[in-house]
């Protein structure tokens, strides 16, 4: 038997394993995340289709406009991609694997275990990025090409599966050069790495949308070649754009250039992964292992939580902030979706800049970005609260047999939940001065955000206590993504839907502003009452 | 007569048509050490699980220090301290961290807590790795990381499971011996073992259970625990 079908067979019992359990809610989740998927495809078909039609009509403008566009897309799947690899290789040497450590142990060339990864990888990046630049390749092909034909669909495969290598060779690139210099310091350089994407892409969005793009539209044709020529993103040595000429041009020169330096950096990654991987592996495992010795040669105390000062609800709840702050994955994760929330408003407070926009249009941009910041905060909370109780994971033997109740361990959650969620708390009272054409309702969004997103707090933490999944507990995301994790997700949603119901009332003068404070509050209530009432009645059932 | 610490009334815990512990009876006096002897799937985790309230019990009652472990879980985990058969706690605290949670947890002073933790850190050769993350322990100073715990309020009772598993033979005497001086203190252990030697060395009452049966109890008087465990093993 050829070891990649020993690797395959052993990856395919490892993912029928993790079915076998709690398997309902994972096949619910599953194609609820194909279903999301397919949505998002039919999205971007339908909606390119419609904007590449409109710009059909502009002639040559028109169709150097829609280059724009996919040049401007491919850039940014590029951007995410490499940011999302780097996380996902990063993630494998920081998190050590112990069958890749057992492997080691088998006479086994490493470098074929690495191709198994990489290729792994790339066939997941090559079905990801399959669903979001197959309709708009379609829908540019067939508008301003030759029409839906074999030709179009084997340059977009090419262009595809050239964009998956590329992705994760950058980002595997990227994490081995991290990996190598940092073993030690993961949470201040996740949090710093968080920092230096989100940069990226605001850097990337400002080459796309530069100052001088909104004069393309108050210009002649004679000015408008000088001006379109020069915008920053359609510099000819962008290799990005090399990929997205393969679409937009019947240029040779352009497939060539893209799949030489593709393959280029490629061929450097497999080498660097085959050199490094294992030599990080265990470079990184030694390091966690030893003690740490400072400059002066004396041992690092590491105590910075001195949880002797503190009562024993407090002193839970620093622990569980302990497990968060020296977990880079956590806080970076953490971190990342605060910054997402500040890029979406970004987004938002230019877009509404540029839009002359009527009354009715802008009533629908305000309940938009409630929603929004709705699901974002949902999204934080799911990941970053709902998990706090299932966290115990196999230690929780030790709290329970502790004389401690059940009432106070809920008590600590439930401060610990709220001092995670402060910085969404503080968003969700001051970014509404962020887009200024909010201005009307801003006091409105505020409090009504304020108040929505703590009491998803208190949902969140509570759901989370009822049925905790300890035997997940060192993974968050199985825990937010099991049967209670989706129940929770339905009964958060269904509340912030009723407050941006109570937003659109308002807006639509249908309900006053006591109505729209009071209705969602007193429903939120009720929920609370119920869960809590639950949590009572499920108090005394947990085993171990 | 001797005060009664732990007592166990036809205790039974049963996993869908599986009896796991069957109908046990025991009681263990103050100043005992008792150890739980039986082969792999005997029933001895479970009927601990039941003892420290991390699991309930089909029928039967248990009671710690007098308190039923069901009714009154609180009061009942006051009195003991606790070490799992598999003492992974927080990877992500050092052992100091770890000790002064515990205390923090169990109510004790600041002061209190300092002075406990630095008598107890005497008992292994283990300051420089109590500085370190537990997450980068071996499994024998995780094992004493967690006895230490156990021990830092100065519970009247000490549950163990498998209390030497992952020890070299240094600490296994050294925490024999912690045991045996807690014990002379007015202290009583209950800990359950594979190891029948540190059974026969350090237990002053051994119960062996198969089956979830306790099937033989008696007092460590030159006994050999081997012919005991052979006898428990061969039992119906």
């Amino acid at each position: 038997m050829s070891i990649f079908k020993v690797l395959s067979d052993t990856d395919r019992k490892a993912f029928k394993a993790w079915f076998a359990t709690q398997t309902l809610s994972k096949i619910l989740v599953f194609f609820g995340f194909i279903a999301v998927l397919l949505g998002l495809s039919l999205f971007l078909f339908y909606s390119s289709g419609w904007i590449f039609t409109s710009l059909y009509h502009l002639k040559n403008f028109g169709q150097l406009t829609a280059n724009y566009i996919m040049r401007a897309a491919i850039l940014f799947i590029v951007i995410l991609g490499i940011g999302s690899s780097t996380a996902t290789c990063a993630n494998l040497f920081f998190a050590g694997n112990k069958n890749y450590f057992y492997l080691l142990t088998l006479p086994l060339d490493p470098r074929i275990l690495v191709r198994w990864i990489v290729a792994k990888t790339i066939v997941v990046n090559t079905i990801m990025l399959t669903i979001f630049l197959l309709p708009l390749g379609l829908t540019y092909g067939s508008i301003f090409g030759q029409g839906l034909t074999g030709f179009l669909v084997i340059k977009l495969g090419l262009v595809i599966l050239s964009l998956a290598v590329l992705t994760n060779s950058g980002g595997g690139m990227a994490a081995v050069f991290i990996a190598k210099r940092i073993k030690r310091h993961k949470s201040v350089m996740t949090i710093l790495g968080v920092i230096v994407f989100m940069a990226i892409l605001v850097a990337t969005f400002r080459l796309v949308f530069p100052g001088n793009l909104t004069r393309l539209t108050q210009i002649d044709s004679r000015q408008f070649f000088p001006i379109y020529n020069n915008l920053p993103l359609n510099n000819r040595f962008i290799p990005t754009n090399w990929l997205a000429d393969m679409l937009t041009t019947t240029s040779a020169t352009n497939v060539v250039l893209s799949l030489v330096f593709t393959a280029g950096l490629f061929l450097v990654y497999l080498r660097m992964m085959a050199g490094n991987f294992y030599p990080i592996l265990l470079s990184i495992s030694a390091k966690a292992a030893a003690p740490q010795a400072t400059l002066s040669g004396t041992i690092q105390t590491n105590t910075a939580f001195h949880f002797e000062k503190y009562s024993a609800a407090d002193a839970l709840a620093l622990k569980d902030l302990a497990a968060i702050i020296r977990a880079p994955g956590e806080s970076g994760y953490g971190i990342f979706l605060i910054l997402l929330i500040g890029f979406f408003f970004y987004l938002f407070s230019r877009v509404s800049i540029q839009a002359e926009t009527t009354r009715e249009w802008t009533n629908w941009l305000v309940v938009f970005a409630y929603a929004g910041f709705g699901f974002f905060a949902n999204t934080y909370l799911l990941r970053m609260v709902f998990p706090l109780t299932a966290k115990e994971s196999t230690g929780a033997w030790y709290i329970f047999s502790l004389p401690i109740s059940k009432n106070k361990l809920l008590g600590s959650k439930m401060l610990l939940a709220y001092l995670v969620s402060l910085p969404l708390l503080l968003m969700a009272l001051l970014i509404w001065w962020l887009p200024p054409f909010l201005n009307p309702y801003q006091n409105l969004l505020a409090i009504g955000s304020f108040i929505t997103t703590g009491m998803l707090v208190a949902m969140h933490t509570l759901m989370g206590a009822i049925s905790p999944n300890f035997a997940d507990g060192d993974s968050p995301e199985r825990v937010s993504t099991s049967s209670m994790g989706m129940a929770a997700l339905v009964v958060t949603t269904a509340f912030e839907l009723l407050s941006a119901y109570g937003i659109y009332s308002y807006i639509n003068h249908s309900w006053s502003f006591e109505r729209v404070l009071i209705m969602p509050a007193a429903a939120g209530g009720c929920i609370l009452l119920t869960l809590v009432l639950i949590f009572r009645q499920t108090l005394g059932k947990y085993q171990f | 007569m001797n005060r009664v610490v732990i007592e166990a009334d036809n205790l039974s815990r049963n996993f869908d048509k599986i009896k796991a512990v069957d109908g046990v009876h025991l009681t263990v006096n103050a100043g005992d050490i008792y150890a739980l002897i039986g082969p792999n799937g005997a029933g001895k985790t479970t009927f601990i699980k039941i003892l420290t309230g991390l699991l309930a019990p089909s029928k039967g009652i248990a009671w710690i220090c007098g308190q039923d472990i069901a009714k009154n879980p609180l009061e009942a985990k006051r009195h003991f301290g606790y070490v799992s058969d598999n003492p992974v706690v927080y990877d992500y605290l050092t052992g100091y961290e770890f000790l002064n949670l515990t205390g923090a947890i169990r109510g004790m002073k600041e002061k209190e807590i300092k002075r406990r933790i630095e008598e107890l850190v005497q008992i292994f050769p283990l300051k420089e790795v109590m500085l370190q993350k537990m997450g980068s322990y071996s499994r024998g100073n995780r094992q004493k990381t967690a006895f230490l715990a156990s021990m830092i309020s100065k519970p009247e009772l000490l549950i163990i499971d498998e209390p030497i598993a992952g020890l070299d033979p240094t600490s296994i005497t050294i925490f024999g011996q912690t045991l045996a001086r807690y014990a002379r203190d007015g202290g009583t252990v209950f800990l359950a073992t594979h190891i029948l030697s540190f059974g026969q060395d350090f237990a002053t009452r051994v119960g062996a259970m198969n089956k979830g049966r306790l099937v033989k109890e008696t007092e460590v008087t030159g006994e050999n625990l081997n012919e005991i465990y052979k006898e428990t093993v061969n039992s119906k």
